[in-house]
């Protein structure tokens, strides 16, 4: 039996005249542009004369799409007004002339954001399904913060609320750590968001967040998991912009939760061993210290008379805070400073260790 | 009217299978752990257990496919090389399970060792003690000593030994030993046969009591009024008959 099979030319020129008939279909593709008298709904005179020849295209058209470059919710009231009146104006043509709403797509975008006319109509060459495509929503929120979102995530973004965490207080009570891929962090800002009732966007938020930081360094913006007890990564990296003095980065939200501004730069570091009090085993250690807040938790030993921990370098007046046991069950809290190496602690043969409790 | 009654009844049974054929995972916590196991190997070397877990494995699918269990790892985990073991009730030991390995996964950012079980038992993730060091427990000349448990719940070890011989001291094969770690010893005084269990916490022997030398062993030495202090601070325990 013969077998119908193009040989690889034949498929090649199949393919070549396939894409010329598809080139020269969409060259067919006839686009009006939409445009309006001064300050007035009224479309130009032009407008009306090229919507009138075209009327038999409009009306066997397969679809149309209509293109509608839609004025931020932060314009000018008037300037708002005006585009819905515009809109409005062109549904109405449309209504007057019976086209058929089942085969009109609307495709709203930021205003500026293309080099087309306002408002354009295109004739397509192909089926064309009722839709209306709204761009992403940027508005000024309740709280004062710019956000960029998805039409349907709107409600919730407009109450999302922010709080920086400034004080000591703050931080130390936030729980986190200073460790970020096994690798010491330094927290620049910490910020809690809140979404409304604990409901989640359908798609990312971007909230232009106001910073006290003034080095327009890059950072790193990190998503707490409360559930892991680490960061994670969030988008890219985030570099700061000033708007009226002030300094704002765009912060890629997806849930709840403390998120902090790190450098992203490695840090320096250098081990630090603590040796527990006499009688006593430690339970818990973190190294704690301010200026810039560094929480790091320690590897207890597995006798648990040493904890060690990876400190930053530079970093002063670092404090090692442990929870201790004794053989009694009695836990106490003990706090030591974190000393350099001297010329006693390597004369008694105990080289590593930099901190001691009193007890 | 028997045959629907056969039916009905062949159809109960059928859903009351089903609804039984489920595996079951129960993960040991250490109190249960060292109450009922050891965490020693055939040597008996001390093992450090990461994770033990009860497994049921109804006939069937199950028991033929197996199942994966996954045992969440620790964030200093980086060179850890663990030994999956199973318990042997016979020998009362942990085996070694012919052709196993222990592999990691990530779900949702989180890192977990991964086994495959094809058969209903206890199992265990275990990791060998590095430290090198023993527990050495010497006992006053008027005791003897004919059980001893040891137990450090940071780490999750347990080790017990019978001793035929009455004997005056023991050696544990455990250089990590912290003060929260438990010993459980049944003693009896010289002359008397009647043993008695004492239990307590490395802590409570006075410090002076507990020497630790260059070679990381804990020498420990018990005297017949630490335990009667013992004793005295702590609820009785049931002598051993």
């Amino acid at each position: 039996m013969r077998q119908n099979t193009l040989n690889p030319n034949a498929m090649k020129k199949l393919i070549a005249v396939l894409f010329c008939a598809g080139k020269i279909l969409s060259a067919n593709a006839i686009n009006i542009p939409v445009e309006f008298e001064k300050d007035s709904e009224k479309f130009t005179s032009e407008t009306r004369d090229n919507l009138f020849r075209s009327a038999e295209e409009l009306y066997l058209a397969k679809g149309l799409k209509v293109t509608l470059q839609e004025p931020s919710k932060n314009a000018d009231v008037k300037k708002q007004a005006l585009f819905y009146k515009r809109e409005k104006e062109l549904k109405e043509f449309f209504k007057e002339e019976h086209l058929d709403f089942g085969r009109i797509s609307f495709n709203y975008e930021h205003e500026g954001c293309k080099n087309i006319p306002v408002m354009n109509i295109e004739i397509a060459n192909y089926e064309v399904t009722a839709t209306i495509i709204h761009p992403d929503s940027v508005f000024t929120n309740t709280n004062s913060l710019l956000i960029t979102c998805q039409p349907e995530d709107v409600e919730l973004a407009n109450t999302l609320a922010y709080k920086s965490l400034n004080s000591q207080e703050d931080l130390y009570n936030a729980n986190v750590s200073s460790s970020f891929e096994n690798k010491i962090i330094l927290i620049r800002e910490l910020i809690k968001i809140d979404f409304q009732n604990g409901k989640v966007p359908k798609k990312t938020v971007i909230a232009q967040l106001p910073v006290s930081l003034s080095e327009k360094k890059s950072y790193l913006l990190l998503h707490w998991n409360n559930i892991n007890r680490e960061w994670s990564k969030t988008g890219t990296t985030v570099k700061l912009t000033s708007k009226k003095e002030k300094q704002y980065f765009s912060a890629r939200i997806e849930e709840s939760g403390l998120y902090a501004l790190v450098e992203s730069k490695s840090v320096s570091v250098k081990t630090v061993t603590a040796a527990a009090p006499k009688n006593a085993a430690i339970i818990y250690t973190e190294l704690i210290s301010s200026e810039p807040f560094v929480r790091i938790e320690g590897v207890i030993s597995g006798n648990q008379k040493k904890a060690a921990f990876k400190s930053p370098k530079d970093q002063k007046d670092c404090v090692i805070r442990s929870v201790c046991q004794d053989a009694t069950g009695k836990e106490w809290i003990e706090e030591t400073p974190v000393k350099n190496k001297n010329i006693v602690s390597i004369f008694n043969n105990k080289k590593k260790i930099n901190a001691y409790f009193q007890k | 009217m028997k045959y629907i009654t056969t039916i009905l009844f062949l159809l109960g049974s059928l859903l009351r299978a089903t609804a039984t054929d489920t595996p079951d995972v129960r993960y040991l916590k250490f109190d249960e752990l060292s109450s009922n196991f050891n965490t020693t190997n055939t040597k008996g070397q001390i093992l450090k257990c990461k994770s033990a877990f009860d497994v049921f494995l109804p006939e069937g699918r199950f028991a033929e496919e197996g199942i994966d269990i996954l045992v969440p790892q620790s964030s200093n985990s980086k060179n850890e090389k663990l030994l999956f073991l199973k318990w042997n009730y016979r020998e009362k030991q942990w085996n070694i399970i012919k052709g196993k390995k222990v592999n990691s996964q990530t779900i949702n950012d989180m890192k977990y060792h991964v086994v495959h079980v094809n058969e209903s038992g206890v199992f265990g993730l275990f990791e060998n003690d590095q430290t090198k060091g023993k527990i050495k427990v010497i006992l006053a000349p008027s005791i003897r000593l004919n059980r001893i448990e040891f137990s450090q719940k940071n780490v999750q070890v347990n080790f017990e030994k019978q001793l035929a011989s009455h004997s005056k001291s023991v050696e544990i094969p455990f250089g990590n030993v912290s003060v929260l770690s438990e010993f459980s010893m049944d003693v009896s005084m010289k002359n008397e046969s009647k043993s008695k269990t004492y239990r307590f916490k490395l802590g409570e022997i006075p410090d002076f009591l507990r020497l630790t030398d260059n070679k990381n062993n804990t020498i420990v030495f018990i005297r017949q009024k630490d335990l009667t202090r013992i004793s005295n601070s702590s609820t009785p325990n049931t002598p051993v008959k």
